[in-house]
């Protein structure tokens, strides 16, 4: 039981902290928007890591189910005023339809390793270039949301606070499922075929059906996650929700964290995220690009020196620090 | 309409060329490295963007560029290897793809430091003229990128069955062990190749310049397009190149004059859907 609080006790102080975030910078609107982007990266990026981190499969299809979340719910609040609370599931379950759809041929079929990354950053592609076409739904012009009053129902506040706070309810969640996912059997198997499929596949682990459900369980969490972006950013855009980029970032963030962890990208887009905000606050007006350049030098040093990610980098400092101590503890007595 | 499809076929033949040679250093560099360059369409902007600040500077014409930026292109190549690539060349293939990734974040930045946003057109070239045959009428810049596609195909071909250096190249990926035996210095043929690769982007850089605008975010829609083209031809197979480039670009330009210009990613990236699940090792791939 003692040991049990006691690793339960920096995750405690963390949720504790997290939900101070808006106390602690003074309910500042610019920092809460700051802390609400952070949070943005860090769900998409959880949720990627089931299927990219547990299961090794480098998905670059995040924004094609944001997007499918985003504009779904979007339309289904401008066209007939269902709340987006509703919209989000049905954003949800579709993009998790469309994740099948797409994902049993690609699986069954035997796409893997970096033919199945390239076959979902062309998902996404199509379905972007689906919306700018169908301007009903999409089209090349900004579609904004009603704004008005702040209102629960229409999720549509005046400032980012309840943003943030949603946010971080979806964050804790799909941390949550990444906790029961990874002390499962589905887990298990997908370290397994993260490792070698063929050998876990003799082990009489079926490959095709356990990538299958762990794609579900990730198109649904962005999916879902898509209708609180539309909400958050105001406007449905098919080239900002079905962003390419955005997808690219999530891998690497994914990558650059620690692949197989569940803290490696939480960490990645804490810090990483922060940096680029940070970079773009003080840099941003004054040289164009000069941001990004930094940003993109920063993941191209992690990939180089930090092959195992920046999770086990903070371990080993956290535990180089503890011995440290240890030792100067025991000279001491 | 017969007309309007047999315009559609010959822009879709000469700007397949350009798609053709495009896919050549990423052929080259997936063959040879087996890495996976998602970053290409960035290296082809900053081809595209050189050339046009050369014919800038030296007022000379924007197609003749390549003899400039080829070196240039060669230097950047071989320092992008020597500095990010080569370091994990023993690593597992996702750090290389990973690092390709960064790359890609961080050539387009890097062209807004120096270029700027607005999209840059090049001074005006000898090839703005159209010539009109029947009822087609073929503009000189997509005459001449095609003729210079094929011309280039074949020069790479030459090289790459006849000279030394293009076998060493050739044998390297087919047993590196041996090669290495055969007196093959395995690190420069890795970076000989990458910076070739990259190298190789200069003549269609010069000739999309002739009849495009250049800006810094222009090379996430190559990115996958040069796959798109690699993946189709199969892997290894460098005649097979001009065939799917051809393929790509006439589908392209097909579902531009038929249906509608905004389509034609629709087009493009079903095919390439398509060829991943069917046929995954291309049409003219080896092994």
């Amino acid at each position: 039981m003692k040991s049990y609080i006691k690793r339960m006790l920096p995750i405690m102080i963390g949720i504790v902290l997290s939900f101070l975030v808006p106390v602690m910078v003074g309910f500042d609107e610019f920092y809460i928007l700051l802390a609400t982007t952070i949070l943005v990266y860090s769900v998409v990026a959880s949720a990627w890591n089931i299927i990219g981190g547990f299961g090794g499969q480098l998905d670059l299809g995040a924004a094609a189910y944001l997007g499918l979340g985003a504009f779904i719910t979007g339309n289904l609040l401008l066209k007939f005023g269902i709340t987006p609370w509703i919209g989000m599931f049905i954003g949800g379950i579709t993009a998790t339809a469309v994740a099948i759809v797409i994902g049993y041929p690609t699986f069954r079929l035997g796409v893997k390793g970096v033919w199945y990354a390239l076959s979902t950053i062309s998902v996404v592609y199509i379905l972007q270039t689906l919306f700018l076409m169908w301007e009903e739904v999409g089209g090349p012009v900004e579609k904004w949301l009603p704004r008005g009053e702040a209102s629960l129902y229409y999720l549509s506040f005046r400032t980012y606070i309840p943003y943030y706070y949603i946010a971080l309810v979806f964050l804790i969640i799909t941390l949550i499922i990444n906790r029961l996912v990874e002390h499962s059997r589905l887990g298990y198997s997908l370290k397994a075929l993260a490792y070698d499929e063929d050998a876990a596949m003799s082990l009489g682990i079926n490959v095709q059906r356990t990538k299958l459900k762990a794609l579900m369980i990730y198109s649904f969490i962005v999916g879902t996650f898509g209708g609180f972006y539309v909400c958050f950013t105001g406007f449905m855009h098919p080239v900002v929700d079905f962003s390419i980029p955005f997808s690219i970032e999530i891998v690497v963030l994914g990558i650059v964290g620690g692949l197989g962890t569940i803290y490696g990208p939480l960490l990645a887009s804490l810090i990483l995220v922060s940096l680029k905000e940070y970079l773009r606050g003080t840099f941003g007006a004054i040289i164009m690009g000069i941001y990004p350049a930094i940003y993109a030098i920063a993941l191209i040093l992690i990939i180089l020196f930090a092959p195992q990610g920046l999770a086990s980098v903070l371990k080993e400092a956290f535990y180089f620090i503890i011995t440290k101590l240890r030792i100067r503890t025991m000279r001491g007595g | 309409m017969l007309i309007s499809i047999v315009q559609a076929l010959v822009n879709g033949v000469l700007i397949g060329c350009i798609y053709a040679l495009i896919a050549i250093g990423l052929q080259m560099i997936y063959g040879v490295l087996g890495i996976i360059n998602l970053a290409h369409g960035d290296f082809l902007m900053l081809a595209m963007l050189i050339a046009y600040s050369f014919a800038y500077m030296t007022g000379m014409d924007v197609t003749l560029t390549f003899l400039l930026t080829f070196p240039l292109l060669f230097i950047i190549g071989a320092g992008v290897y020597l500095s990010v690539i080569n370091p994990l060349i023993k690593r597992k293939p996702l750090f290389q793809f990973a690092m390709t990734l960064g790359l890609s974040f961080f050539l387009p930045s890097i062209a807004q430091v120096v270029w700027g946003t607005e999209p840059k057109a090049s001074p005006s070239t000898i090839l703005s003229g159209v010539i009109h045959m029947g009822g087609i009428s073929i503009t000189y810049s997509y005459l001449t990128a095609g003729l210079v596609g094929v011309l280039a195909i074949i020069a790479l071909y030459i090289f790459m069955n006849r000279t030394y250096l293009g076998l060493a190249i050739r044998a390297v990926p087919d047993n590196k062990d041996a090669a290495a035996l055969m007196g093959v210095n395995i690190k420069m043929i890795y970076c000989i190749s990458f910076a070739l690769g990259i190298a190789l982007l200069a003549l269609p850089g010069s000739l999309l310049m002739a009849f495009q605008n250049a800006y810094p975010t222009i090379g996430t829609r190559y990115n996958l397009l040069a796959w798109c083209v690699v993946v189709l031809a199969g892997l290894g197979s460098f005649s097979g190149l001009l065939v799917s480039g051809l393929i790509v670009g006439i589908i392209e330009s097909l579902i531009a004059s038929l249906w509608d210009p905004r389509a034609t990613p629709l087009g493009i990236y079903l095919v390439f859907l398509l060829i991943l699940w069917l046929k995954p090792k291309g049409l003219f791939g080896r092994g």
